[in-house]
């Protein structure tokens, strides 16, 4: 399973990573914004997509546009700050298919990788 | 710092900021953290090796500073990152910022104001700085105590 995160905090993006790897999850890409990001994703297949929302250069949201935009179907989990629920819904509306608030316990973020990562 | 105390009438405004520092603290890294001091300031003078600053722009305008030692920033950073960086490197700014960025998600999230919009984080080190907020800003200091020694919590909203 190959996983895109994608974050402007390298902090986030290790603490998101170790939980991946908690998971069994260690073929990890990395990038630091929405624009690098999708540089990645047209390079390679992944099977999942983690991405934050306030990013420069490129914010998740646009990022998940350009996603859905060549029709892709992965998965994306926006892991953000933005936790109103008009935001959410926003997100939603551009593509995410799941969504989880910072800050965030551990387990919670695992129960969320539980249901993309096969057993 | 000059400092006014806090009276009961101003006392329910930080709250929000109050809640999101020990909901970031306890979800990221499970501490219970005690608030030791609450005040009204008129400027804000760092007395911390390291702070973490984000503006709020839209409806609520205004910035919200995070800071903290070396030792406490080493010792957050290894809870967060399993290891323990030994100066004020890339990793440790980075780290200040984001628990920045999420202290003020949370307290934006808490005033439901949907209005809001944060900026994106800025470090700073060194001791013995000023920070000049809008003289139209309410200033308060939030002093917490962690597991691994104190922090504050400063911000000037209008």
């Amino acid at each position: 399973m190959k996983v895109l995160v994608v974050d402007d905090s390298g902090v986030m993006r290790k603490i998101i990573i170790r939980s991946l790897n908690a998971v069994g999850v260690t073929d990890v890409v990395e990038a630091g914004d929405g624009e690098e990001g999708f540089v990645q994703f047209q390079a390679q297949p992944f099977d999942l997509v983690l991405t934050d929302w306030n990013m420069p250069v490129r914010n998740g949201l646009e990022f998940v546009t350009d996603i859905r935009r060549t029709g892709s179907k992965v998965p994306i989990m926006m892991i953000t700050t933005e936790g109103q629920r008009s935001q959410v819904i926003l997100a939603i509306q551009a593509g995410v298919t799941d969504y989880l608030v910072k800050p965030f316990e551990k387990e919670s973020l695992r129960a969320k990788l539980d249901k993309y990562v096969p057993v | 710092m000059s400092t006014i105390p806090l009276t009961p009438a101003v006392s329910q405004l930080p709250t929000p900021f109050i809640e999101s520092t020990r909901a970031v603290f306890s979800a990221m890294l499970g501490a219970e953290l005690g608030l030791t001091d609450t005040c009204r300031c008129r400027r804000f003078h760092s007395p911390f090796d390291v702070s973490g600053v984000i503006g709020f722009s839209g409806s609520i305008k205004g910035m919200l500073v995070i800071g903290m030692d070396k030792p406490v920033a080493f010792a957050i950073a290894e809870e967060l990152l399993g290891y323990r960086p030994t100066d004020i490197d890339a990793e440790v700014f980075d780290m200040v910022g984001e628990l920045a960025n999420m202290i003020g998600g949370n307290a934006k999230e808490r005033m439901g104001d949907a209005n809001v919009a944060l900026g994106l984080p800025t470090v700073v080190s060194g001791q013995s700085y000023n920070i000049v907020f809008h003289s139209d800003n309410q200033l308060y200091l939030l002093c917490f105590e962690t597991p691994w020694g104190p922090i504050s919590v400063e911000f000037g909203l209008k």
